[in-house]
Parts: structure tokens; sequence; C-alpha cells
């Protein structure tokens, strides 16, 4: 899979050495994928870009990984959902979109028949990441609040706010 | 009416159900340099190989049309060491018999049935394509073992299951096991992973065939590589090329 040197322990961002160790890294990564590229999904409603941001996520996991186990998920898609955003502008394709193999009209056909979908769609891109991170992912304001780097007033104010356009989606709909 | 806890039900049940890639496909092959091709470079990669693929539908059908060979058969099932790429010299094996047709890369083989061994009830075929060389797979190959960095193909009856009861019987959910949903040839595949022992990891892929069940499976060892070069990509792209009639 690439990993090379595969008992080196890595180093975690205070510079002190880890437990995780890169073969530790990649059976989390693969524990953590199902869930955290389903978010992507949700947020980025591209199936090759999520699959891009979360092997670039996995990537700087290798190169410097959380500090502890335990929000791993939450920080895969934070640094995935960055990384999707800093993609955006590039005008290049990778081999590795060739194995995808789902289209991204075929996610959004499948995201536009689910009411999570529907009620997605009216949010921005940085609103559902946040919704999704609190309602998929089970992250809490605090943690939310911490892996995209912003006070926890700011996540508040942005999910009530995704929260009220949902709740007028669903009122439309009926 | 839109509760938080019927919000998170509702988002939960929703999107586990969206598709997964192929496993082999999660863990990117580079891991410190981003590797991409600008797309006049895909697109002129493409158009050789429809060209060629062109080429060899033409020659194949040649082929079919002067042997007759079209529909079901009985006959054994060959290893038919017909060129079909450019380059890499891959192989095509076909078996007419259970319908389907897979590419295997230079140097790749059949490996040769186990003597005395006997096909649990339910299972039409078996044939396992192996990298090793003989000397190589013999000594890897014991009674109950399963070789890793092979690909195995199987044809089962199916008896109206479905294929994820198939995966689960085989052990996914009796170990920890992450499943999904995918394409392969144009027809639904349902893929599990599980470990099946600490070192070795199962990934399998099964295709409901009308009354048969088409079962793809290979064993990957955790954090390794394969002998001869051989990855989980090189595995990943035999299952791809499988074609069904």
């Amino acid at each position: 899979m690439g990993l090379t040197n595969s008992t080196a322990a890595l180093h975690s961002i205070d510079g002190a050495e880890s437990v995780i160790t890169k073969e530790r890294w990649a059976e989390l990564y693969r524990l953590e994928f199902p869930r955290v590229y389903r978010a992507l999904l949700a947020v980025l409603r591209d199936p090759d870009r999520a699959l891009d941001a979360l092997q670039d996520a996995f990537v700087a996991g290798l190169r410097k990984p959380p500090a502890a186990d335990d929000a791993l998920g939450g920080w895969l898609f934070v640094v995935a959902v960055r990384s999707a955003r800093r993609g955006l502008g590039r005008q290049l394709l990778r081999l590795d979109h060739a194995r995808s193999r789902v289209s991204k009209d075929e996610i959004e056909a499948s995201l536009d028949r689910m009411e999570v979908g529907r009620l997605l769609a009216g949010l921005t891109e940085r609103q559902r990441a946040m919704v999704v991170a609190q309602f998929y992912l089970g992250l809490d304001h605090r943690e939310i609040a911490r892996h995209f780097g912003v006070k926890s007033g700011t996540v508040s104010a942005t999910l009530a706010q995704a929260k009220a356009r949902m709740r007028a989606e669903v009122r439309n709909a009926f | 009416m839109l509760s938080e806890l019927s919000i998170e039900r509702i988002f939960r049940r929703e999107l586990d159900s969206l598709p997964l890639p192929p496993e082999g496909s999660w863990t990117p092959n580079r891991t410190s340099t981003r590797r991409s091709i600008p797309l006049a470079v895909l697109v002129v990669a493409a158009t050789v190989v429809l060209v060629a693929g062109a080429a060899i539908t033409i020659r194949e059908a040649g082929d079919a049309a002067a042997t007759g060979r079209r529909g079901p058969s009985t006959a054994p099932l060959l290893n038919v060491p017909r060129p079909t790429c450019l380059r890499g010299g891959c192989n095509v094996y076909r078996s007419d018999a259970f319908g389907y047709g897979i590419v295997l890369p230079e140097n790749w083989r059949v490996a040769p049935p186990v003597p005395g061994a006997t096909a649990p009830t339910g299972r039409l075929d078996r044939v396992e394509f192996t990298r090793q060389t003989p000397d190589e797979w013999t000594r890897a190959f014991g009674v109950g073992l399963v070789v890793p960095w092979d690909v195995v193909v199987e044809v089962r009856e199916r008896r109206g299951a479905l294929a994820r009861d198939v995966a689960q019987a085989d052990g996914c959910g009796a170990s920890p096991c992450v499943a999904g949903e995918t394409t392969l040839s144009q027809s639904p595949a349902y893929i599990a992973s599980w470990p099946i022992s600490p070192l070795l990891r199962m990934n399998a892929y099964y295709i409901e065939r009308g009354d048969r069940m088409l079962v793809l499976r290979y064993v990957t060892e955790v954090g390794r590589d394969g002998p001869h070069g051989v990855t989980e990509r090189t595995l990943q792209q035999i299952v791809d090329s499988i074609s069904l009639d």
C-alpha cells in the first residue's frame, strides 16, 4: 500500500512520539473510511472529490497524525473538507479517479431521492459540513469548533441557520 | 417534527446506504507526492485504448465466427493465453461454461487444482489465479490455507440467497466486516472485506447471476505487498477486468 518503515512510530503534532504507528494509522483509517467517506459524499456530492479529499487526509495523517485516536473520524473529515476546498481550482484529473466507479450524477441522484439529501441541498457547503459533523458523525459543538478551528459560538450560529433552513425545507415539502 | 434525535436517525439510515468505492482504492498508492495527469494526456491515452479495444473486438469477433463459438458450453475450462494488451503482455482467461472472462497481467497463470480436494456443496467451479511460481505456490499451499495475493473466482449455486447472505456465511460479520456495493462489468456487486487473522484480510465480491453466484476474492497481508511486485491494486485491476456474458 505504499507504506514504508511500518514499524517506525509517527510523530504527533506537538512533536512528541505518538503511539500511532503507520500500520495503526492505516488500520484506523480503514475503520473510519466508510463513515467519513459517506459524510464527505453528503457534503461534496461528488464521489471523486470525496475520495480524493479523504486520500489526502490519509496522507496528511501519515505525515502528522492527530494526537489521539478517539476523534479520528472528525479529524479525517475536517482535513478532507479543507483539502476538497483547496482542490476546487485544480484543472487536472488523476488516474485514481477512474476507480471511484460511481459517477457524480449517480450520487446526486441518490442524495436527491433521500430526505437528508434534499435537506442538505439548500445549505452552503460549510453549513452542510457542520450539519453532517453533528448529525452523522456525532460531534458536539465543542468538537466541531476545535476541528474547524472556529469559536463555539460560530458553530452554534452556523448550525442554527442551517437548521432553520432545513425546517423551512420540511415545511415546504408538505 | 424535526427533533435532533430523529434527524440523527434519518442521517444515519440514509447516508449509510450510500455506496462505497472498492476497498482497493481507499488508500492512495502515493503517500507523499501527487501524481497528476493532465486532461490532454488522459484523452490521448483513452483514444489509444479505444482504438486498441476496437481492433481486439474485431479480431475476436472474427475468431468466434470462424470457430462457431457462441452460447454456453460444457467444455472444460481452458487457459487461453491470447494477448490482449498492446503493452505488458496481458492474457485473457475465458470461461465459456460459466460466462465470464478476466484479464491477467503478464506472468500470471492458473494455479493447478489441489489433488484430493473436495468441492463444498453448491460450488460449481473454482479457478485460482496466481503470480507465484509453481514452486512458490506449492510451498504456500496447504490444507485449509488460503494463498495470499492470489485471485480466486468461484461459481456457486445461489439457491435464492442474496449476496449479503453469502458474504456473511463466508465470514463477513463473524469478524468486523466492511461492506458496500459497486458495479463489475455493469452488474451490481456486493463487496465485503474482513480480517481472517491478525495479518491477513479477505476481500470478496459477490455478483448474483440468476441461479448462480459469482464470487471473486483475494487475501492480502496487512502492511505488506505481495510477491513479485503484486500489490492490492494489481488484484483490484484483475477483479475490475472481469467481463460477464
